[in-house]
């Protein structure tokens, strides 16, 4: 019986563990065929049926790949516009280093022109070099990175404003299409606008003016790009291949994202157009994009890993505003046909500027006031404080301020004091470096010459501003001055608060002190007030009691005399009339007692005013607790004075033996 | 003609003399406090940048009202002469041999402001490409720049006061030197090729070539 229960659950459990693995695929020789029946397939599996589909006549149908989601076009509000000068002017091919219409050439151009504003048409030497093609060129590129090649303000604001918006959204720039495109119109855009020497003729400075606009020749695939300096300049970042851009009318365009006036504009600002459509097929010949060069690759030696460089780049790249040189002498703003239609305005008022026309110097201004918000924007804030914090960290924590630690009130004064001080240098810097380059625009701008400064200058200056009154304000103990200041006022606080005490218990006990006696002033006056009241109704009634009393002790006399009188007279009628002048002297009595309630009761009644005196809670004074130092007196151990053991000298008398004395023996006889 | 002289003269000074001269002892102020005061703090120094303060805002306010050339480059000078003198200042620090950092860079803000007129093309050349960088490194460098370029005053002042903070006083006195230098010479190379078009003696004898040719 054992034996079969044994052998039970053996067969049990070989069917269990043992059986399902010998059932499986790899103990299958033959896998199972596609199609068949017996040969089911697994959950997540799927077998395409007909890769190539016909239809009913025989014409082949085909089957769209599975749809990828198309880079979302991003357009950055980057205020740093190209300035596309028209006007072939000068031997850069009309550079618009020269700033505007009052360029180097422009005058002999308009000369050579008989003075009928066709720049084109003869005189400027550009047109007459043949590097008419290269209108922006380089230059294009450096005046859309200096911001507008205007002034020195500009290049700075121009990072500025890309450094605040890094700040406040790194993940926005990161588009992927955005940036190529950026690079690319950047690029485009530079040697795209060779109209210059070919924009003259008849038409109206209005119409020319028009024609001088940048057209959108940096989007990617929308213009040929060429180069000025005689094509021999390049672009800033090589322009990527033509990219199939999907027709207008088929990009949807989310509403409530377009960009909103404000003055801090949000990097989120532009118009995000969502494209989630089949990839186009590509047509023959297409080549892939390539990123743009602008990349980890330029700042290898940065790390490749800091990728807000990039994002920084590639925002800065990707800005639409650009700066036009008018034939009137201003400066025309305009927004890239990458922005909607109805959002140029808000793109660009976010950047003060809000019209379309301005002169150089207003523009000058304008950047430089950028340049002073940039400075105070959270870039150079977030960067004074971790720097100042750092460094106290590690001057508290392993340098020679280590005794204090950093959870010293030195520290934190010390960091509070560097972060400011940073901040304001690089404030003070920035600002001293706007105001200058404003100068020197306006007073270039005054020759009709526009000055540009190159990016570096106008860091690099600011930079060295920067350096030099931090290394001052070191150097001069400014700093250290101002954190033993900031560290008394932290110890000053437990003084200042008991003072406070102090001084509040003082007050309120002064205040008590008052309040009881305006009390018992009140009380006792009003005690006054009462005791006068009742002396006079005390001393009325008096007065008509005694007054009573007087008539009544005159008429008693009178009687008594008259009776005595008639008792003398007659004394028998004597009784009888005492009687009656007994009963008239009553009711007189009787009548003196009425008036005198009816007195009382006509006087008013004197009713003491209620005082309702104010309860005083007396504020509790808890005066600091003293806490006397405990003085320990030091151990003073006495040195032990072993005093020498003075042995006296033995001093042996001598022992004096007294004579015998024998004396006689007497006989009493 | 009336209409071109008009056109010529342009529109877009709109500062008014008042505002320039406010503007600009603060401006230069920034920039003289700078010469002055690098460690060592000299007297001298602040009596050489007084006087140029003084000069540079005579001068702004020159060229801001009464378009004058030579009172533009005046107005720049100045400036580029604090900057210069800051250079000098931090060289003579690091390096006690006067001759050895003063020759060069003399010769170096000479040239720059003469490149134009020794040779226009390599000026030309140059200024390009401090706009537009064609080589990577240049490309890289200008990124460097765009990113660093809202924090570079609370960047270098960060430098400036931890730098001689933790012991390296030295180092920053020579990156201020280089830094000064080369933005110094840098400018007047730029200044200088921008303006040199708009030179006095070039309208003249522009004109006079006009007079010919009629």
């Amino acid at each position: 019986m054992r034996a079969l229960r044994a052998l039970a659950l053996a067969a049990t459990l070989a069917a269990v563990c043992v059986l399902p693995a010998l059932a499986g695929s790899e103990a299958d020789p033959d896998p199972c065929d596609p199609g068949t029946l017996l040969c089911t397939l697994a959950a997540p599996q799927s077998v395409q049926v007909n890769p190539h589909p016909l239809n009913a006549d025989g014409t082949a149908i085909e089957v769209p790949a599975s749809g990828a989601l198309a880079p979302v076009e991003v357009v950055v509000p980057m205020p740093a516009p190209g300035f596309v000068d028209p006007m072939a002017q000068g031997q850069f091919g009309g550079s618009s280093a020269w700033g505007s219409v009052y360029g180097p050439y422009a005058d002999g151009a308009l000369d050579a022109g008989g003075g009928s504003g066709d720049r084109g048409s003869g005189g400027d030497p550009a047109a007459a070099a043949g590097v008419e093609g290269g209108q922006g060129g380089p230059w294009g590129a450096a005046q859309a990175l200096a911001m507008a090649g205007l002034a020195v303000t500009s290049v700075a604001a121009t990072a500025s404003q890309g450094m605040s918006r890094l700040s406040s959204g790194l993940g926005r720039w990161s588009s992927s299409g955005r940036s190529g495109a950026g690079s690319a119109g950047r690029g485009a855009r530079l040697g795209g606008y060779g109209r210059g020497g070919l924009a003259g003729g008849g038409g109206s400075r209005r119409n020319r003016e028009d024609r001088l606009l940048p057209r959108a020749d940096w989007l990617p695939g929308s213009s040929t790009v060429s180069s000025g300096w005689g094509g021999a300049g390049k672009s800033l970042y090589a322009p990527p291949p033509p990219t199939p851009k999907p027709e207008p009318s088929e990009t949807p365009t989310p509403p409530g994202v377009t960009p909103t006036a404000s003055s801090t504009p949000s990097p989120a600002q532009g118009t995000i157009t969502p494209v989630v459509t089949p990839t186009p097929p590509e047509p023959p010949g297409y080549v892939a994009p390539v990123p743009p060069e602008v990349s980890g690759k330029t700042i290898g030696w940065l790390g490749r890993g800091v990728k807000f460089v990039r994002s920084v780049s590639n925002a800065v790249t990707a800005s639409a505003i650009q700066f036009v040189a008018l034939e009137s002498g201003k400066v025309g703003v305009r927004v890239g046909p990458a922005v909607a239609s109805g959002s140029k305005i808000a793109f660009r008022t976010p950047y003060g500027f809000a019209g379309t026309h301005y002169n150089p110097s207003t523009i000058g201004s304008i950047t430089g006031r950028g340049l002073l918000r940039g400075a105070l924007s959270k870039g150079p804030l977030g960067i004074s404080a971790v720097t100042s914090l750092a460094a106290n960290l590690l001057d508290y924590g392993l340098g020679k301020n280590k005794d204090k630690g950093i959870l010293s009130p030195e520290f934190a004064a010390s960091t509070m004091v560097d972060y400011g001080l940073a901040a304001g240098a690089g404030l003070l810097a920035a600002g001293g470096v706007a105001i200058v380059g404003g100068l020197a625009t306006a007073g270039l701008v005054a020759l009709g010459a526009t000055f540009t400064a190159p990016l570096w200058l106008a860091v690099g200056a600011t930079a060295a501003v920067g350096l030099v009154i931090g290394l001052a304000l070191d150097h001069f103990g400014v700093g250290d001055s101002l954190k033993a200041k900031v560290v008394d006022g932290f110890k000053a606080w437990g003084g200042i608060s008991n003072n406070v005490k102090v001084i509040g218990g003082v007050m309120a006990e002064r205040a008590t002190s008052a309040l009881r006696q305006s009390r018992d002033a009140i009380v006792a006056k009003a005690q006054d007030a009462g005791k006068a009241l009742g002396g006079f109704v005390g001393g009325l009634a008096a007065s008509v009691t005694s007054g009573v009393r007087k008539v009544a002790s005159d008429a008693k006399s009178l009687v008594r005399r008259a009776g005595d009188t008639v008792v003398k007279t007659a004394q028998g009628v004597g009784k009888a009339v005492t009687g009656f002048v007994g009963g008239v002297l009553g009711k007189a009595k009787d009548s003196v007692e009425r008036l005198k309630g009816s007195v009382i009761s006509k006087l008013p009644k004197v009713s003491l005013p209620k005082v309702s005196l104010p309860k005083i809670t007396l504020p509790k004074v808890s005066l600091p607790k003293v806490s006397l130092p405990k003085i320990t007196l030091p151990k003073v151990s006495l040195p032990k004075i072993s005093l020498p053991k003075i042995s006296l000298p033995k001093v042996s008398l001598p022992k004096v033996s007294a004579p015998k004395i024998s004396w006689p023996k007497l006989s009493g006889r | 003609m009336a209409k071109q002289g008009r056109r010529n003269r342009p529109s877009s000074s709109s500062w008014p003399w008042w505002k320039a001269a406010t503007l600009a002892p603060v401006g230069l102020g920034v920039f003289g406090a700078v010469f002055a005061f690098v460690p060592p703090y000299s007297s001298t120094a602040l009596k050489v940048a007084i006087g140029l303060i003084l000069a540079g805002t005579v001068a702004a306010v020159w060229s801001v009202t009464r378009p004058n050339w030579w009172a533009a480059i005046a107005f720049i000078n100045s400036w580029l002469f604090l900057m210069l003198g800051t250079a000098m200042r931090a060289w003579a620090n690091i390096i006690p041999q006067v001759w050895v950092w003063l020759v060069p860079l003399v010769a170096a803000y000479v040239v720059a402001w003469a490149l134009p007129a020794i040779s226009p093309k390599l000026s030309a050349r140059l200024l390009r490409e401090q706009f537009a960088p064609e080589t990577r490194w240049g490309r890289g460098c200008l990124t460097l720049f765009l990113v660093v370029g809202p924090a570079a005053g609370a960047l270098g002042a960060s430098v400036g006061m931890y730098g001689s903070r933790f012991g390296q006083g030295t180092a920053v006195i020579i990156v201020i030197a280089v830094l000064f230098s080369a933005v110094s010479v840098g400018f007047a190379q730029a200044v200088a090729e921008q303006s040199w078009p708009k030179r006095p003696w070039a309208q003249h004898s522009d004109s006079g070539l006009k007079d010919a040719a009629r």
